[in-house]
């Protein structure tokens, strides 16, 4: 007998094991699966690497300058396609204007301060069923946005959003004569917010097709009030309303109403002016006052009263749009366009300003232009905006979208659970 | 077509191999269960790499039935080792109840002397076959044969006359 034998007498007990009948068809599961997942991981990897690729370049973008929140570099037009947010309270405003991209109602945008990102809102009964009054106005410090609000003949308002906590505080309007309300076409906020100007016009008649509108007509809401106190005399559109409460606007001549007198002072003709400020009477009851136009060369701002001043961009084929709002007195944030240009696509955002250097410089650009407006307190004519990444819906031929970092981190999540599988059926 | 050829001649294979199969299984394991558990594993792990299988299919599928077990023990090796030193005592005379038969013996050895074992006692391969088959060096194969030569007699030295016989 040798160990070979014995060997053989002890296997010779063996019980013949019992393979299951679908052995075969569990093991070619099993195989199909794993091809699955070598191919899911090999997806990964290259998603993964794909990702790194696009965020790589622009790792060099500039950082966030300010973590209290600035005024974005460049400003786009979101698609619809992104829907509307039902809560108001989306935080401060860097800017906020009135998208075109909705037919059916009226569509806001709201940028965020501190992280640029967009958020599309419809403001209770904001607008006018003809599509005339979609005025809006962010206060300085981007808190609050203003804008003018028709629910049914006579019933015309104001509204204040707080961005921080959402509410929304009611200022009527005046109803005139015809009983049906004011139109509002202008509205505009003091230096730092403690009023709020608004311009525009009587409706007279009023259907569901149009309207018929009347004489000028302008008022002044203080910072929290729930009613309107209309100004003397007639047209104060562009103008412009102080921290005090004066109201001042150039036509021919400066007009200016410091809450009780009205006073003219003769001004220079400069031609049709776009937007004024208003500043603090003096001592001696005189005021200054800034207003931005359109001169024979270009973009110009001037000061009127007592004395003049004037500055010109010196290029004639740039003309100011709209003027966004002022960082100081001396200084206007506006939209432009060059004359030459067609189709236009994007404006420039630039600053005009009388304090001396270049009378025009660019800061950035924006897709849309028309009741634009940006929280001024939040731009200096040293650091006037920030840059901030490229929204993952914009295609601006920067690289991947944000969805190309998602779909690598997916792909490392099915990677990883693909090692894991591996581990565990080689352990078992 | 062809994964039906394929299914068949898996089936086929199965059906004439598995007697042989278990009763390696049951020399490498010494447990009917861990037996039938070895060769369920080993058919299954054949039937995924089926496709990838040139000519006879037994060398491949013993091959996972042999490195199997061993993996198998070696994630379980410190249950299993604890306690082996007092059966490398050696068994006293007196007490015929602690002989232990050589299938007794064999499974106080650890599955890599007893893998190396039955490849070189039961299924006859030399000792650079054994090496191929495992993956490991002939030198390895040749030491642990030895070690687990000596441990069976010193287990049970009964057995000396059949270990010591071997070729």
């Amino acid at each position: 007998m040798t160990l070979h034998d014995e060997l053989h007498r002890i296997a010779d007990r063996a019980p013949v094991a019992d393979v299951p009948d679908d052995t075969w068809a569990r093991g070619r599961r099993s195989l199909h699966r794993s091809r699955a997942l070598t191919a899911a991981a090999a997806v990964a990897v290259l998603a993964l690497v794909a990702g790194l690729a696009a965020w790589l370049p622009t790792r060099d973008e500039p950082p966030v300058a300010d973590s209290a929140g600035g005024v974005p570099s460049r400003i786009y037009d979101p698609p619809s396609g992104l829907g509307t947010e039902p809560d108001l309270a989306v935080g401060t405003a860097a800017a906020a204007f009135v998208t075109g991209r909705s037919t059916s109602h009226v569509v806001v945008v709201v940028v965020g301060a501190r992280d640029g990102a967009y958020h599309r809102l419809r403001l209770p009964d904001m607008g006018d069923p003809t599509g005339l009054g979609t005025e809006l106005t962010l206060s300085p410090d981007g808190t609050r946005l203003a804008y003018y609000a028709r629910t049914e003949p006579g019933d015309t308002s104001l509204r204040v959003v707080d961005l921080r906590d959402g509410s929304v505080t009611r200022v009527t309007l005046p109803t005139w004569q015809a009983g049906l309300g004011t139109l509002v076409t202008g509205l505009s906020s003091s230096p730092t917010g403690r009023w709020l100007l608004w311009t525009g016009q009587v409706i007279t008649g009023w259907s569901q097709n149009g309207g018929r509108y009347g004489h000028s007509v302008a008022g002044r809401v203080q910072e929290g009030g729930t009613t309107s106190e209309t100004l003397p005399g007639g047209d104060w559109q562009s103008g412009g309303i102080a921290d005090d409460g004066s109201v001042a606007v150039v036509r021919n001549q400066l007009v200016r109403w410091d809450g009780e007198h009205l006073t003219r002072t003769p001004v220079p003709d400069d031609g049709s002016i776009l937007s004024s400020t208003s500043t603090r009477a003096t001592g001696t009851g005189a005021a200054t006052v800034t207003a931005v136009r359109n001169g024979d060369d270009g973009p110009a701002i001037s000061r009127y009263a007592p004395t003049s001043d004037s500055a010109g961009s010196a290029d004639a084929d740039l003309r100011v749009v709209e003027t966004l709002g002022w960082i100081d007195d001396d200084t206007a944030v506006v939209a432009t366009t060059r004359d030459a240009e067609s189709g236009y696509d994007s404006y420039d955002l630039g600053l005009l300003s009388l304090d001396g250097g270049q009378p025009y410089r660019s800061i950035g650009t924006t897709d849309v232009v028309g009741q634009l407006t940006v929280a001024t307190a939040l731009m200096s004519s040293d650091h006037p905006t920030v840059d901030r990444p490229t929204p993952d819906w914009a295609d601006d031929g920067g690289g991947l979208p944000r969805w190309a970092y998602a779909l690598g981190a997916l792909a490392l999540v099915v990677l990883g659970l693909a090692l894991i599988r591996r581990f565990r059926t080689r352990d078992s | 077509m062809a994964h039906a050829d394929e299914e068949d001649a898996f089936r086929a294979f199965v059906l004439a191999r598995t007697p042989a199969l278990s009763r390696t299984a049951y020399l490498l394991t010494g447990d009917a269960h861990l037996a039938e558990d070895l060769v369920q594993t080993a058919l299954f792990k054949a039937a995924r790499a089926w496709h990838r299988i040139q000519g006879d299919p037994e060398p491949y599928v013993r091959r996972i039935l042999y490195t199997q077990n061993i993996s198998w023990w070696r994630s379980r090796r410190h249950a299993r080792e604890h306690g082996l030193g007092g059966y490398d005592a050696p068994a006293r005379d007196a007490d015929v109840d602690l002989r232990l038969t050589l299938e007794a013996a064999l499974a106080r050895l650890t599955a890599k002397q007893r893998t190396v074992l039955v490849l070189r006692y039961f299924e006859d391969l030399t000792e650079v076959q054994t090496a191929e088959v495992l993956g490991i060096g002939s030198g390895t194969v040749k030491s642990t044969g030895r070690q687990a030569l000596a441990r069976l007699r010193t287990l049970a030295p009964e057995l000396a006359d059949l270990v010591g016989r071997t070729p």
